[in-house]
């Protein structure tokens, strides 16, 4: 027997066990019940989970995480098509048809399709991510800290650029976000830094407590904001929901567009289910004899959207697990789920362990098929009445249920400050309208930028000529600089635009 | 122009952060002869700061003058959000005191009272900054026995995955 077929087996014993599988049926669930209520979000969840998996095995932390993923993407469709209002980020564009189609009686159609095709959407995202993963992680093998550190310089080029009008502000986010990680102690020496004479600051923050601060409390305090705000949904009947299954099959050839898009959109970092089906959407309806009917309750409309937003989570988890550099934000979550169980995320994790990799293909996929069970046969029917909770009981459960996961990895009152803290600080970064993805992902790859910078001076003995003599590091190096060109082209282009108006 | 403002406020109060951060970097000394020693990423990322913060200012100031300029309106019309709302300010700044409040009382009072109170409280205020009206008996009928069922339900919680975590005097 061949080392994967040794590595699959010995996954599956890992994952297909009882208690693990109640884990990810448990993560599933809640993933779709924080997916469907508006405001709550994948992200979210698995912040509030992520301190529970420090003491579960392997299988069953990530099988939680996975299946919260998993169930929070998909969520979102309920309060779409129900609601109008997406339930998460990467729901935005299923309201466009999804909605229009639940007003005129169609409910059940529009979920039972939104469903089908987001299970169709992760299990091609799926496939994907076994057959990549490991060819990249082969590549990536060969990859030095010249070439790493160069990947990642890349990676923040495309994380600011993303919208040039906010440029600025994505750069003082990633800078404030590769600052938070260095107070404290220097990785390499051990060396005081930044802790103005405090020892409360000398260990450094907890990551944890930072991602428990930036996206639960501030969430908690948004909410607070909108008090007043009700949903009503779509009344009538929903029926017709299973049957969409192998309807939707219909429109195969804008399944496989859409999650095509959504598994190299989520390759990207930074990008991910909020930005890709939008992409996907437009593609579908140029792609549509009747395009017009885009926008007005059209069903391969709802499909290019959840198929596509499902798929960037495999797209995702391609770098995540193989680079440790996350293509979106709940892989972040999860990378931080594998650091807590003391496991590297990089090229010699999918060396030095195989089975816990290929536990965790098999979460996905297992998360996937509960997710299409529970929402085909019970959540649609149930989630649907989930909507309409009151914030008067959803935000001080959400801010206790934040700060006690602070507390919950090291036991420290000053991870449940440091926690508060950061939340208002995101808080008040929304309200400026500064984007957080760019200050999460930079205090992830921090880090490890700094090791490879340091590790790479060292080795070319303060030399930076490996950068570009080095094949790898120099095509990533060129992508950069290409990539800032493009940056600055654009913002000057928007700029004479706005001075013409 | 509120929302600039407020981009405004955020990119100086970081800015004179990155100073004092880049202030205690350049105290920072290696400790073996390297490349790039420990006193250099925080050097870089704090002068990183510093920039990123006073190009944001820049950028806002510019923006706020030609906004005064131009006396735009579309602004309010534009964001919704940022219409005079009682509720739409007063309730975060509730909930982010009531916070404040609830880690003092876990760092110095006990979990279960501090949670207790502050599920009771945040709701009795969000009651009202809700519905604009005095809680009523019938509120407090649901609101009591509501937090009372959260701190049951966290102490469970606790207590079942009392394995995986150790016993803290004050927790219990």
């Amino acid at each position: 027997m061949d080392g994967a077929s040794t590595a699959w087996l010995a996954g599956a014993a890992m994952v297909l066990q009882p208690g693990a599988l109640a884990y990810i049926a448990a993560g599933t669930v809640l993933g779709l019940l924080f997916g469907v209520i508006p405001g709550l979000t994948a992200v979210l969840c698995m912040v509030l989970l992520l301190p529970i998996t420090y003491g579960l095995s392997s299988a069953a932390g990530f099988g939680l995480l996975m299946g919260a993923y998993v169930g929070g993407i998909t969520g979102g469709l309920v309060s779409a098509i129900m609601l109008g209002i997406p339930g998460t980020p990467a729901s935005i564009v299923t309201t466009l048809d999804g909605h229009p189609m639940a007003k005129r009686g169609e409910s059940g159609r529009a979920l039972g399709l939104a469903t089908a095709a987001s299970f169709y959407g992760t299990l091609l995202s799926w496939i994907a991510l076994v057959f990549l993963a490991p060819v990249l992680a082969g590549f990536a093998l060969k990859i030095g800290p010249f070439e790493y550190a160069a990947i990642i310089l890349f990676g923040f080029t495309v994380i600011t650029g993303l919208s040039s009008e906010k440029f600025g502000k994505s750069m003082l986010m990633v800078a404030i976000g590769l600052t938070i990680p260095a107070i404290g102690l220097d990785p390499l020496h051990g060396v005081q830094r930044m802790t103005f004479g405090t020892s409360a600051l000398e260990s450094g923050f907890g990551l944890v407590p930072l991602l428990s601060g930036i996206y639960v409390v501030s969430r908690a305090l948004e909410e607070a904001e909108t008090i007043k705000q009700r949903y009503i949904a779509v009344p009538g009947q929903v029926s017709k929901v299973v049957q969409q299954v192998w309807k939707v099959l219909r429109y195969w050839k804008t399944l496989i567009w859409s999650s095509v898009i959504g598994i190299v959109v989520g390759i990207m970092p930074g990008i991910g289910a909020s930005v890709a089906p939008f992409i996907s959407y437009d593609a579908a309806k140029r792609r549509s004899k009747h395009p017009e009917s885009f926008g007005h309750g059209e069903p391969e409309g709802v499909v290019a959207s959840e198929s596509c937003n499902n798929a960037t989570i495999g797209g995702a988890l391609i770098p995540g697990l193989v680079l440790g550099i996350p293509g979106d934000v709940p892989v972040v979550i999860l990378l931080s789920g594998l650091m807590l169980h003391g496991f590297q995320p990089g090229p010699l994790f999918f060396s030095q362990n195989e089975s816990v990799v290929y536990s965790t293909y098999i979460s996905f996929f297992v998360a996937n098929i509960f997710m299409l069970l529970f929402m085909l046969f019970i959540g649609i029917r149930v989630f649907t009445r989930t909507m309409s909770i009151p914030k008067v009981f959803l935000i001080p459960v959400i801010f206790v249920a934040g700060l006690l996961g602070a507390y919950n990895i090291s036991y420290s009152i000053t991870d449940v400050w440091v926690s508060l803290i950061a939340g208002f600080g995101a808080y008040f970064a929304i309200k400026a309208d500064y984007p957080l993805t760019p200050l999460v992902i930079a205090i992830i790859l921090g880090p490890m930028l700094e090791y490879n910078l340091r590790v790479a001076m060292n080795v070319s003995e303060g030399s930076f000529a490996p950068f570009v003599t080095q094949p790898i590091a120099a095509v990533f190096v060129a992508l950069t600089v290409v990539s800032v060109f493009l940056m600055v082209r654009a913002g000057r282009r928007k700029s004479k635009q706005k001075a013409n108006l | 122009m509120q929302e600039t403002g407020r981009s405004l406020l955020f990119s100086a109060l970081f800015g004179v952060l990155g100073l004092a951060l880049l202030s205690q970097a350049l105290q920072v000394r290696p400790v073996v002869a390297e490349p790039m020693g420990p006193e250099a990423y925080p050097l870089v990322v704090s002068v990183l700061m510093i920039g990123a913060a006073f190009y944001n200012v820049v950028v806002d100031l510019i923006s706020l003058r030609r906004q005064r300029a131009s006396g735009d309106r579309s602004q309010a019309v534009a964001a919704p959000r940022e219409r005079s709302d009682g509720s739409s300010w007063k309730t975060p700044l509730v909930v982010a005191a009531l916070g404040v409040s609830y880690v003092l009382g876990l760092t110095f009072v006990g979990f279960f009272v501090s949670t207790f109170c502050f599920t009771l409280l945040t709701m009795v205020f969000l009651h009202h900054f809700e519905r604009r009206a005095g809680l009523t008996r019938m509120a407090l009928a649901v609101y009591l026995p509501l937090s009372v069922g959260i701190v049951a339900v966290l102490y469970v919680g606790i207590r079942a995955l009392r394995i995986y975590i150790p016993t803290q005097a004050w927790l219990w």
